[in-house]
């Protein structure tokens, strides 16, 4: 797995570098969305987990809100890359929202969705050299992690 | 006499289990069993400090040559028990 300034970026995922969003696709064409290291780091704690309900069951337009997740300081969506489906919420998140941040490319994985059509984000080298560019300048987060940039991994006490 | 210990915990604002090994540490700390120093990986010193030294997971309590990365109650518990059975020997 590559690290950039020790965030964890997957390979073989397909990554929205400006919105923190990464993305791994299925034979189906469907894909499995959830938030990168870096965006778990920036936020903060993720307390509450939340899913629209007027996206169930039928077809959604891109950049629409799939899914919002909220820290002490932070309130963000998850947004449609494209038209598509909805075909499942990670809805443990509603219990254990700080699964975000312990497990971002795993148990912290937040849309199933199908889009109407193909991705075009950045993958593999291309995702990573973007991430570079993007944390080698200065860096603002809400979490208190700011200037030089650096992701952290929280351990799992009890709220796991 | 036995010779206070020296321990660095390695935190971070975002960090939930940080707060619980701080405020354990610092109880020694006050007891006068060990010197607490804490690295805050919220910082640019304290980042750099860590990466220096190889820590990338939080919290984590280091002394003498013993490094724990604590994953959970447990461990935190295990790391006090040494440093105070250290301190009675």
């Amino acid at each position: 797995m590559v690290s950039v300034k020790n965030c964890l970026l997957p390979e073989g995922l397909l990554y929205d570098v400006d919105n923190d969003v990464w993305a791994k696709e299925f034979l189906d064409g469907s894909i499995k969305m959830g938030i990168t290291d870096v965006g778990q780091t920036a936020v903060g704690k993720i307390r509450y987990v939340s899913f629209p309900k007027s996206n169930q069951d039928r077809k959604v337009q891109p950049n629409k809100s799939l899914a919002l997740l909220e820290s002490a300081k932070w309130v963000g969506p998850i947004r449609s890359p494209e038209a598509g489906i909805v075909l499942a919420r990670n809805e443990e998140l509603l219990e254990h929202p700080l699964l975000v941040n312990l497990e971002p490319y795993g148990k912290g994985w937040v849309i199933h969705f199908m889009p109407d059509k193909p991705l075009n984000w950045l993958r593999e080298e291309a995702a990573i050299e973007a991430y570079k560019k993007r944390l080698s300048r200065t860096f603002r987060s809400v979490a208190g992690v700011n200037d030089d940039f650096w992701c952290i991994h929280c351990n799992d006490w009890d709220e796991v | 006499m036995t010779k206070v210990k020296n321990v660095e915990l390695f935190t971070h604002p975002i960090c939930s289990g940080c707060q619980e090994a701080l405020a354990a540490l610092r109880k020694l700390d006050k007891s006068g069993i060990i010197q607490l120093s804490v690295k805050s990986l919220g910082t640019a010193e304290g980042r750099k400090y860590a990466d220096a030294e190889g820590i990338t997971s939080v919290p984590t309590v280091r002394f003498d040559h013993y490094t724990e990365v604590l994953m959970g109650k447990s461990d935190l518990n295990k790391v006090l028990v040494m440093l105070e059975s250290e301190i009675s020997e």
